[in-house]
């Protein structure tokens, strides 16, 4: 597996306006924890999700990456791993070049793709490890850099 | 000539089942099978009349040490099957300690449905390791 650099993260997390592939509409679901840490740290969120109702489609809902708006470059992907790859095909063709992939979305299909295609790609890793993490998550952080388990 | 097909049929709880058929599902397609995943909930009979392999995934359920089992929707699944299938059988799983029974187990529940399944491939974290990938590459000689 490629190493996923500091430097690929920090090009990531500098972005100010983030896209979330796979956004659910519960609550409690891991995606909707995401964003909400997300919109603490002063990112700008985007939703993408094929199931959302027409009625439902805001500002800054989509139905696809395909609907984001052209200037938008930073895609996370928090889909069932059977879907991942067609949503990273979907934001090349659509110039996105900063993907996360959060850890256990990621298939083989998919990171290999997003290399032909000279994607920012990031990785099995975890979005909440790099974005000032609070409480359970600053815990697993700090686990992570005791066993060197950060990115260099 | 045609090109040889697959389907990987899987039953996932958190998603880690499901990788692994997509990794699976992926390998064929580089190995030049055309290969296509679907869950038990969204599996159509059609699916599998003329398919040449077949990969049953369920996670494995139990008391971590003993008694592994696929789930109870996994068993439903595999009641609804139609007799006597005869592409060449699969079966894979995830799990967090041990395997255990789960082969056996799955293997009983298809009893009559499929030949008794010539590959077992099992995970813990949906990656397919080089030993998969070999085995599968015997698998489909």
């Amino acid at each position: 597996m490629q190493l996923i650099t500091q430097q690929q993260i920090n090009g990531f997390v500098s972005g100010s306006t983030i896209a979330i592939a796979g956004a659910s509409r519960k609550e409690k679901s891991f995606s909707a924890e995401v964003a909400k840490h997300l919109a603490a740290q002063n990112y700008k969120l985007w939703f993408v999700n094929l199931n959302f109702e027409k009625s439902e489609l805001t500002d800054n809902k989509v139905n696809s990456v395909s609907d984001l708006p052209q200037d938008l470059k930073h895609l996370l992907v928090l889909t069932p791993a059977t879907e991942t790859e067609a949503v990273v095909n979907e934001a090349i063709g659509k110039g996105i070049n900063n993907i996360w992939i959060q850890q256990h979305s990621e298939t083989t299909a998919a990171i290999e793709l997003a290399h032909q295609n000279k994607v920012n790609l990031i990785h099995h890793h975890c979005i909440f490890m790099f974005t000032n993490p609070t409480g359970m998550h600053k815990f697993h952080r700090t686990l992570k850099s005791v066993f060197g388990k950060m990115p260099k | 000539m045609n090109s040889k097909t697959a389907i990987i049929i899987y039953h996932s709880k958190r998603g880690t089942t499901q990788k692994y058929a997509a990794e699976i599902a992926f390998y064929l397609k580089k190995k030049g099978i055309e290969s296509k995943v679907t869950s038990i909930q969204k599996f159509k009979s059609n699916d599998i009349a003329t398919v040449d392999y077949i990969f049953f995934g369920c996670w494995t359920s139990g008391l971590f040490f003993i008694l592994q089992h696929p789930e109870k929707e996994w068993v439903q699944f595999a009641k609804s099957l139609p007799q006597n299938l005869t592409a060449k059988t699969a079966l894979f799983t995830t799990y967090k300690v041990r395997t255990g029974s789960m082969f056996r187990n799955m293997n009983k529940f298809l009893h009559g449905k499929t030949s008794d399944a010539s590959l077992l491939l099992q995970s813990r974290n949906g990656e397919l390791s080089e030993l998969n990938k070999n085995l599968i590459d015997k698998f489909i000689e």
